[in-house]
Order: C-alpha cells, then structure tokens, then sequence
C-alpha cells in the first residue's frame, strides 16, 4: 500500500496528550492520510463517530482520563447508532499490564503499538489493520482453554 | 551511551525485529542503538503481547526479556515455539535478555527452544554480533538502508534517541518541529501542573502530570527527566508521598536544563 491509497482516507487520533496527538499527526500525514480528525478522550471520540464522519481507522492511546481506550472500544463495538461500530481500532500503549491488552483483544482491537514507534512500525499496522480482521481471541489464549463460550466478533463483514 | 566512532558507517544491517521489553526506558535505548545499525525495531511490553504479535508479523530475529510482570519470556518462547509448529510457520531466532543469567536460567531457556543469550544493559557491540549472526546482510552503506549516522551523544537530551526520533518521523522536519514545539510547551504547562497537586495536596492530579511528562520527554530523549517522573508517579501511586518535594525539586532543576537544551535542538533543525 503506498501513499496514494491513504490520500482519500479518514484517521482519527485519540489521545489525551497534546504532544502524542501532534506526534501521531505527523506521522500519519507522511503516511499519506487526507484526513486527520482529532480527540482528546474517549467520550469526544465517539462522538466524532456518531456524527456519520467517514472514518477509516481509529488509532487511541490506552491509558487516557474518564473514558480510556479499554472503555472507547467496549463502547464502541457495543454501540448500534454509531455510523460505524466496526471501524479498525488500533491501540497505542506504553505499559506492561499484561491484562491491558488481552481486554483489549476481547473487545476487538485490530492492533496494537508500543511505545516509541516509527512511521513504519505504524504504517504496518494500519496496513495490516485494513487488510484483516481483528486479532482472533483465540489466538492469545492459553492453549487448552476452551472458549466456546466466548463469542468472537467477526470484523470481515465490514466490507 | 556513547558512540564507537571507529565504527561508524559499516555496520548496517536488515531485518524486521521484535524487542520484548517491559521498561519503556529500555526499549528507547534499544531502539536508539538500533537506528543506527538500520534496524527500526518493534516492540512488545510482555509475553502475552510477544505472542500476538510474532501470530501476526513477519520477523527475523526476537529479542526476549527474560524477567517480565505477567507472562515470562521462557513461557512466552515455549508458545511461540508451539504456535510456529502446529501453523508450519518459520522458527523465528528468539535471543534471551537478561541481567546475571545462572546456569539454571540458562537451561531453562535452552529448553523453552531460545537459541542465545545477550546480557542487560544492552550493548552496541553485542548487538552487532547478534545481527551478524541471524540477519547477515551485512556490509551495505547507510543511503541504501536508511539508516541513520550514530548520534553525538549528549546528557541532557539523549542524543541516540533524538536520532532515533527523527529517523522514525521518516524525515518529516516540519512534523519534528511541531513535536519538539508541543514538548516545549508540556515543559511549562505540566511542572506547573505538578506543583499545584503538591500544593493542594491532589494526589491523582500529580500522578497524571508525572506520567505526561514522563512519556512526553521519553518521546523527545529527555531520559533522566522522564526516569525522575517516573519515580514520582510511582511513589505517588503507591501513596508514598514523603519523598515527593523533594523529587519535585529535582524535576523542576532538570526542566530547566532540558528547555535549554531543547531550545539548542530547536535552533538547529530548519523552519
């Protein structure tokens, strides 16, 4: 995928930090992106989603005040008035809770950063996200737990 | 942290590689030692993520922290080892890191299917013989990788990892500009911020500016900085808050000498 295929592309960026937010929209402006939407939490972030903007792909920090990455995705994936409940999420984190980022993947993430990353490791991701489904649960878990139970959302209808 | 300058250009390598690492302080000093031999590393926190990551990328070389929260990286070695045979996938070289390795711990990750050993704190000239060994591809000059010249090392703003940073905005000067900028403003606005929760005695406020400018100055190589915050955000988290004003000292000396340097760095990169 190269930079044409970005140009007409919507990214929303959702970090509480001034600094990561202007970091992450250079990077995403060299990656070729048309369009860089902007959030400071998880609250203006959904709303940015409900108010039928064509977004792309969402890249949301984990760690953020009041409403952070875990709850954004959980409301995100549950909500049926959003214009797109299903748009790629790709998270960005610094920590090592392993808990994090196995919720995360519950909720239906289709990626995930960790801090300091380049505009490649980045663009790989988004490309990646674009091109798949979000990560298979199964695939994280423990070998020989049985998760037959547990409902996996299946993001290759989105398209 | 300083820079062998016998060896300047010649040791560029390439290859995708995943460092497995939980402390972020760390994974900036890897990537700044990495830049410059052309590796642009990836990174994961712990085993859980080491996993996910090698099911969903390519790589040729995984650098594995021995000791981690959560998952150890002998588990995480023993489930990539079992995941790449039951999906017929590649046996991806995984390289343990870890400080005082016993002969026990040795075994244990022999046995977990890791194929070597480097120790803690990383070193440039291990690396490059860790490069050597399992990307080869050795020899090729810097215009042809990508790799960036090793930095000139300085103590106040890591010279490694400003490189590293701008080698990883892909070159993007105006996109540097605007992060150095912002970081400059975090320079006033969060210490401030710190000093009132320590006035008014807001314990969740200060953790959240600590943990700002703590990742903010890991982004623009401020490491010292960004340790002191770390160490203030921990102590208040923990409600250990005897040691705080004079921590807050210390940050406030330290802020003061990263604005300058940063002022410096501000200077030399063209508007």
């Amino acid at each position: 995928m190269n930079k044409s295929n970005f140009e007409t592309m919507t990214a929303l960026v959702v970090d509480d930090e001034p600094m990561m937010r202007v970091l992450l929209k250079g990077l995403l402006q060299e990656i070729g992106f048309g369009k860089i939407m902007e959030a400071e939490d998880g609250a203006a972030a959904l709303a940015l989603l409900d108010d039928s903007h064509h977004i792309d792909i969402v890249i949301c920090d984990l760690e953020m005040p009041i409403i952070g990455g875990l709850e954004f995705v959980g409301m995100l994936r549950k909500s049926d008035t959003l214009y797109d409940s299903r748009v790629p999420v790709i998270i960005v984190t610094g920590h090592s809770e392993q808990s994090n980022i196995q919720e995360a993947v519950r909720l239906g993430i289709h990626g995930f950063l960790v801090k300091p990353f380049s505009r490649t490791n980045l663009q790989n991701q988004i490309v990646r996200a674009l091109d798949r489904p979000a990560i298979d649960l199964k695939k994280l878990a423990p070998k020989k737990r049985d998760f037959t139970e547990v409902e996996v959302l299946d993001f290759n209808q989105k398209k | 942290m300083s820079t062998d300058p016998k060896s300047t250009m010649a040791d560029v390598f390439e290859g995708r590689v995943l460092v497995v690492e939980d402390e972020e302080v760390n994974r900036l000093v890897a990537r700044g030692i990495m830049m410059p031999l052309g590796i642009d590393p990836e990174f994961a926190t712990n085993g859980a993520e080491a996993i996910e990551k090698t099911d969903a990328g390519d790589y040729d070389l995984i650098l594995m922290d021995v000791q981690m929260p959560g998952m150890s990286g002998v588990e995480a070695a023993i489930q990539i080892r079992e995941r790449e045979r039951a999906e017929g996938r590649n046996r991806i070289p995984i390289a343990a890191l870890t400080a005082n390795a016993t002969e026990g711990d040795r075994v244990r990750c022999m046995e977990a299917g890791m194929d070597g050993f480097m120790a803690k704190p990383l070193m440039r000239s291990v690396l490059i013989d860790t490069f050597t060994r399992w990307l080869g591809a050795q020899g090729t000059t810097s215009e042809q990788t990508g790799a960036v010249p090793p930095a000139q090392a300085g103590s106040i703003l890591d010279g490694e990892s400003l490189v590293a940073l701008k080698a990883s905005m892909g070159g993007g000067v105006a996109s540097l500009r605007l992060v150095l900028e912002s970081f400059q403003e975090s320079l006033v606005r969060l210490p401030a911020d710190i000093s009132n929760a320590g006035q008014s005695g807001d314990v969740e406020a200060m953790v959240r500016a600590a943990h700002s400018l703590k990742s903010n100055s890991a982004v623009a190589g401020a490491l010292d900085l960004s340790a002191l915050c770390a160490r203030l955000e921990t102590k208040m988290r923990a409600g250990d808050t005897a040691m705080a004003s004079s921590l807050i000292l210390e940050i406030e000396k330290e802020v003061g000498r990263v604005k300058l340097a940063l002022t410096t760095e501000l200077d030399s990169i063209p508007k």
